[in-house]
């Protein structure tokens, strides 16, 4: 079989992510930073600034693992309880962007970029 | 009960609609049941593993953990459908031909039934570790009666599974001589839309750029939310608001896995070995290339006023600084100054 070889170095090749540490380096030019509650996001309006790219840490203040989603955003993350998680958004083009817990799906909020 | 059974049933409809295809394509190979079934047993395995340690590996590589994880497992199961894919475009006419005459199944025995399993298992690692999460997490908090959570998760678990077994039977009523070659398209387009995942996880970790976009915003045509929108993600990698590079992902894979079969199919009788090493250059290439491209671009880039150990950070002045790890993650204090 000689495709086996290719496909184990293709394999290997797969895990290039995983090396990425701990070279990383972040460029953004803010961070914001969100919890999640029982019952709302804290802030549940979060103001930042529109055409750069911006970290996100959130962080979830429940009990149980949340799921931090936005279509409009394209992003999703599980952050499990009482964790908080790093979340790469933007730029973004001036304009509100709903997010919601895809867990507790009447927990929402909004991202407003000016 | 029921949003228990509402999340378990969209996380579990995902993993079942991948398995579904990988049954359809493997279709009349003999022990394909046992080994797609282990792969899922042990990708379902991973997930409660996964599960277990989700805390640490949220918190691994500075919080980009479960995204370089998300990723890594997508691009296994894209290699191995891409390795299926073009070992099918070699051997899919003989197959095709054999089943034709006996009517049933007689399939090389070498077919890569372990790609398939990998992959199998890739899909349901990855759907599974984020619905053990989930209910370990409801079970944990104790609001729930542990009733309530078991019917909901049997419920919501068997759904998906159910609308997977909808659409294997549903393939399976394709006459014989298009099977495959509807499989084939299927798995080709799973693939694009897996590596497309992959690189949307990738630039969520802010490791590749994402090269503008959204390109197109049909959320108000077809919500991803919705049923169908969910579907089509899961089968062919539909999104609402895909980044640039996602759409390059989806199209670089695609056409060239095309380019790689029909290559693989014109050569098959001159050399093998050559079409072996154009799918490894092939996907590694650009798998890799990405990442690389990234990389090389990197010196005009500005950098974090904080120091990870082993950084080096170069100065105008050209003076270098070795700054020891002040642990990002944990220091309040730096977080605070860069908000």
């Amino acid at each position: 079989m000689p495709f086996r070889h290719g496909l184990l170095f293709c394999v290997i090749a797969a895990m290039a992510p995983l090396s990425v540490y701990p070279s990383k380096s972040g460029a953004q030019d803010a961070g914001y930073a969100l919890t999640i509650y029982d019952d709302r996001f804290e802030p549940s309006t979060l103001n930042v600034k529109a055409g750069v790219k911006f970290q996100l840490r959130v962080k979830n203040a429940r009990k149980v693992a949340a799921e931090f989603e936005s279509s409009e955003l394209n992003r999703e993350k599980v952050v499990p309880p009482g964790q908080s998680a790093v979340i790469y958004v933007g730029p973004l083009a001036p304009g509100t962007y709903p997010f919601f817990d895809d867990f507790h799906q009447s927990t929402r909020g909004r991202l407003i970029a000016k | 009960m029921f949003s228990t059974a509402i999340i378990v049933f969209r996380e579990t409809l995902e993993a079942a609609l991948v398995v579904s295809i990988i049954m359809v394509a493997s279709y009349g190979v003999a022990g394909r049941g046992l080994w797609v079934g282990s792969g899922a047993a042990l990708g379902f395995a991973g997930a409660c593993l996964l599960a277990v340690f989700a805390g640490a590996i949220t918190a691994a590589a500075e919080g980009i953990g479960q995204e370089l994880l998300n990723a890594t497992i997508l691009m296994v199961a894209v290699i191995m459908l891409g390795w299926h894919t073009v070992w099918m475009s070699q051997h899919g006419r003989e197959i095709s031909r054999e089943m034709g005459e006996v009517g049933k199944a007689v399939a090389a025995g070498d077919r890569p039934l372990y790609a398939l399993a990998v992959a199998a298992g890739a899909a349901v690692l990855r759907e599974g570790s984020e619905t053990v999460l989930f209910l370990y997490g409801i079970a944990s908090a104790g609001e729930d009666s542990t009733g309530e959570i078991l019917s909901g998760a049997l419920l919501g678990g068997a759904a998906g599974i159910g609308a997977g077994l909808l659409l294997y039977r549903g393939l399976l009523s394709i006459p014989m001589r298009y099977l495959f070659g509807v499989t084939n398209a299927m798995i080709l387009l799973l693939t694009a839309g897996l590596a497309a995942q992959a690189a949307g996880f990738l630039v969520q970790a802010d490791i590749i750029p994402a090269l503008g976009g959204p390109v197109w915003d049909t959320t108000g045509i077809l919500s991803e939310k919705s049923l169908l929108g969910k579907v089509l993600h899961s089968l062919v990698g539909y999104e609402a608001r895909p980044s640039g590079v996602q759409v390059l992902c989806y199209v670089v894979i695609l056409g060239g896995l095309l380019l790689l079969s029909a290559l693989v199919r014109s050569r098959q009788h001159h050399s093998r070995r050559a079409g072996a090493g154009l799918l490894a250059l092939g996907l590694a290439a650009g798998l890799t290339g990405l990442l690389w491209a990234y990389n090389a671009g990197a010196e005009c880039k500005i950098c974090y006023p904080n120091i990870a150990y082993r950084e080096v950070e170069i100065e105008h002045n050209f003076s270098i600084t070795f700054a020891k790890r002040t642990d990002r993650n944990h220091d309040s204090a730096a977080w605070s100054r860069s908000v």
